[in-house]
């Protein structure tokens, strides 16, 4: 049996492998002649170097990585998969990554000279720390500095500012469906004590995933959620429509859509001033 | 009067190769017809024709006097009823069960028995025999009990015409005569007609009024069983010398002749 | 052994109704069960939950009982047909080639995951059917083959799909009764009336599934018209099928558990079978649900997917099936 639908089947199959992004090999105009070359599989460590203005030493990095307008370059992965050759084609000095090193020994094995840097990113903390440790690897510490510096003296600053202030039971969920949420040991959960807040899931641990009695349970005064772009308008909805929760009540049901809210950068810190107002909208921000 | 009525039927599976070319039949009420041939001649396929299976390319069924494409599934059923060579059920059905089954074509949308239903299929049970094990399901009868109880579930349809595909083909000599006594005997009783297609010459001789010799898609010869059993017309469908030895009464008996031509 | 074949419609009508009785029981039961306190909203929330659960129990029993008397093979069920793997595909391709803004968003997942069932139930029925008709053998190599490739056709999609995008499939993959059916009528009714209409066509057929197990030819010769029959149950089974996966994602062993289960105690006549199991299989989706709903805090999760119940339930039921001569198939 090959009937005309079969073919068909297949003959979409093949254009649709074919038609697959194969990672470009790069020209040689890229390329910054002295500083180290850097590959960044994460999109966290490629947006903070972007930020730190290394972005001339970036040679390659993943699918999901997000690029400041205008910029482009080869591309090495995505979730799944890294193209060894893409690797190897943009000849880097140091391969960043965020995932198990385990996975790179044999990259590691064809390229000896390639120095594979492992960053963990969990606390606020760790994100200062990596902010110095990509500077010293870009062969600029002083730019890292200054911006773990900066980093550190905003949050400092958020924290005395919500002192002695009434602490708001605060919920973070992200997506409406079996949500998921931040709990104790995340970067999240600590943006929402340091924004004068008190995270109504800290009893649990890690990005737990929440039950929606568990939300009804817990009377939030507040809710974040964190939404894709096609689902806000839904998420929002729902969320509202929750009549029990003194959220939904006041109104204090906030969506966001940037998905830097659940990326370990120094963009964190913005964030947490937006949450320190929605929490204390009657404290004085002039 | 004929309760089955063939006339010029023709049919091929593919266009090209007919299997059927003109086959003439005219089975009366209350007789049993046994169609006899060689293996590939097309009585199997005869056989799905006028169960509906196939669309003949040329010809007519007649069913009661009505053409069987008039007739709906159930109209068809409640004339003409098959029994298979082998008896099977995929579920666990009770004998009684699978006997009220029958009377499908009976009934209405839930299935659900009348006590009519309920007396007809009792009826048909103990005419064949199977009252005795109606709570037993098939699996635990024998050959010959099975097949019993297939055709206490055509009776239950109270058709017109009885198809009997190789009834008795995997049945011990005993089975063999029972089923054929037991199909002879409805015939002679409820005026039932019979159509059995099968291989045995000599038992289908014995019982039938009518037998029908079958060759490539044809009827070769038609007739009770004195004036077909003829060593010629034998010898023509079936490609093999015979002898015929006259025993009593009945029809001769026939023996291929050995060594084969 | 009793003489089962004075099915009146007097002891019918009785058994569904104690059935009936018992499914609203455990209905009201399970939206009492939770761990926490039941206020109104909860218990709303709750009595749509396990609602949906019902009907899905409902959906895939009745569908998988249908489909074995259909191919008069105990190991089939819905998912031979396709329906799950080719929902996943409808699904996954929606996202990730951002079809889903075709439709409304309320539709689209539940729209994509129909649409995709119903897809590959056709390309089965293709792949299966000659001159019109239906091989039961076939339809069943038919449905495994289907599903294989759609299985290959997904990680394929995974290709395109972003890490967040995969993650949520491969939640929504395991199968699970959403919480928020309330806030979509438009979903829970139109599946509602599928559902329990596709319920009242199966048990119409009782008698003529009852006949199928003679074999076709005995069946037609009933006056069961045979081939109409099974391209209609086919039909029938892939959208009761598909408004369960439009809701819940694609629960499995379902349809293969409780069908059998029913033949146990109830025996094969598919009259009886079709209110029973389907009314049974409204209460273990509700049960399992409302246990997993339960019991996963104490495990530390928010939540166990039914699916995951099911299919750890329906393995090893899988397996026994195997290896046991069962009753009522030869």
């Amino acid at each position: 049996m090959r009937s005309p639908l079969a073919k068909t089947l297949l003959a979409i199959l093949v254009t649709m492998l074919t038609a697959c992004s194969s990672p470009r090999v790069p020209g040689p105009d890229h390329l910054a002649p002295v500083t180290p070359r850097m590959a960044s599989l994460a999109p966290a460590l490629t947006k903070m170097l972007f930020d730190l203005g290394l972005g001339g030493q970036v040679v390659g990095v993943s699918r999901y990585c997000g690029l400041p307008e205008g910029e482009q370059r080869p591309v090495l992965g995505d979730a799944l998969t890294v193209s060894t050759e893409a690797v190897l084609a943009t000849q880097p000095d140091i391969l960043l990554i965020q995932s198990d090193p385990a996975k790179y020994a044999p990259l590691q094995q064809l390229a000896p000279d390639l120095s594979i840097e492992h960053f963990s990113i969990e606390t606020l903390a760790d994100i200062s720390k990596a902010l110095r440790r990509l500077g010293t690897l870009a062969g600029q510490p002083e730019r890292g500095e200054q911006h773990a510096v900066a980093l550190e003296t905003g949050l400092d600053a958020l924290r005395s500012q919500t002192i002695g202030l009434d602490r708001p039971k605060v919920l973070f969920v992200m997506g409406s469906e079996k949500p998921g949420s931040a709990g104790r040991g995340s970067f999240v959960h600590e943006l929402i004590e340091l924004a004068g807040g008190q995270n109504a899931a800290g009893d649990l641990e890690g990005w737990p995933t929440l039950s929606l009695e568990y939300v009804l349970a817990a009377q939030p005064d507040v809710l974040v959620c964190w939404s894709s772009p096609q689902d806000a308008e839904r998420d929002r909805q729902r969320w509202s429509s929750l009549e029990d929760l003194p959220a939904a009540q006041l109104g204090r049901i906030h969506v966001v859509t940037e998905p830097s809210w659940t990326l370990p950068t120094p963009l964190l810190l913005g964030h947490a001033q937006q949450l320190e107002a929605w929490f204390h909208p009657e404290a004085d921000h002039g | 009067m004929s309760v089955l009525d063939v006339r010029d039927l023709h049919f091929g599976y593919t266009p090209g190769r007919p299997v059927l070319r003109g086959v003439d039949l005219d089975l009366p009420a209350g007789s049993l017809c046994s169609i006899l041939g060689p293996n590939g001649s097309g009585k199997t396929t005869l056989l799905r024709c006028l169960l509906g299976q196939h669309t003949p390319s040329a010809g007519s069924i007649l069913l009661g006097g009505q053409p069987m494409q008039s007739l709906s599934a159930k109209q068809q059923a409640r004339q003409l009823a098959y029994v298979p060579q082998l008896p099977s059920s995929a579920f666990a059905f009770t004998v009684r069960e699978l006997v009220a089954m029958g009377r499908y074509a009976h009934q209405g949308a839930l299935g659900l028995a009348s006590s009519d239903d309920r007396d007809r299929v009792t009826d048909a049970l103990a005419r064949t025999g199977t009252l005795a094990f109606a709570d037993r399901t098939l699996g635990e009868l024998s050959g010959g009990e099975a097949q019993c109880v297939m055709i206490a579930r055509a009776l239950a349809q109270q058709p017109q015409v009885m198809l009997l595909d190789e009834p008795t083909s995997h049945l011990d000599l005993r089975n063999q005569l029972l089923i054929y006594r037991l199909v002879r005997q409805l015939t002679r009783e409820r005026g039932m007609a019979a159509l059995v297609v099968g291989h045995d010459i000599n038992l289908a001789a014995r019982h039938s009024d009518q037998l029908v010799l079958f060759r490539e898609g044809r009827v070769a010869a038609r007739g009770c069983p004195d004036d077909v059993l003829k060593a010629p017309l034998l010898r023509d469908t079936y490609g093999v010398e015979v002898d015929l030895w006259e025993v009593g009464e009945g029809p001769p008996l026939v023996q291929a002749r050995e060594p084969l031509g | 052994m009793a003489d089962r074949s004075q099915l009146t419609a007097g002891r019918l009508a009785l058994t569904f109704l104690g059935l009936a009785a018992l499914v609203a029981l455990v209905w009201a039961g399970c939206t009492m069960l939770g761990r926490y306190d039941l206020t109104p909203q909860v218990w709303r929330f709750r009595a749509v939950r396990v609602f949906a659960a019902g009907l899905i129990g409902l959906a895939l029993a009745s569908g998988g009982l249908a489909l074995q008397g259909l191919v008069r093979n105990p190991l089939a069920e819905p998912y031979i047909l396709g329906i799950s793997s080719g929902a996943g595909v409808g699904v996954l391709m929606g996202r990730a080639m951002a079809l889903d803004a075709f439709f409304p968003r309320w539709l689209s997942e539940p729209a994509l995951a129909a649409v995709g069932g119903l897809a590959t139930c056709f390309v089965v029925w293709g792949i299966a059917q000659r001159r019109g008709r239906l091989d039961p053998f076939v339809l069943l190599l038919a449905g495994v083959i289907v599903n294989v490739f759609n299985g290959a056709l997904i990680l394929v999609l995974f290709l395109f799909a972003s890490p967040d995008d995969i993650a949520s499939f491969v939640g929504w993959g395991m199968g699970q009764v959403p919480d928020w059916l309330i806030t979509q009528p438009g979903l829970a009714w139109s599946s509602t009336a599928i559902v329990l209409a596709g319920w009242v066509f199966l048990l119409l057929r009782g008698s003529a599934f009852n006949a199928l197990g003679m074999g076709d030819t005995v069946a037609a010769s009933l006056g069961v018209p045979v081939h109409r029959l099974r391209i209609e149950t086919f039909v029938v089974v892939s959208l009761m099928t598909a408004a369960a996966v439009a809701i819940a994602g694609p629960v499995g062993f379902v349809g293969l558990i409780v069908p059998h289960a029913c033949r146990l105690i109830f025996g094969p006549d598919h009259r009886v079978l079709v209110v029973v199991a389907g009314l049974l299989g409204a209460i273990f989706v509700m049960l399992a649900d409302t246990a997993c709903r339960t019991v996963g805090e104490w495990v530390g999760l928010a939540e166990i997917p039914v699916g995951v119940l099911t299919a750890l339930a329906g393995g090893p039921f899988f397996i026994l099936l195997l290896r046991r001569r069962f009753q009522g198939m030869p």
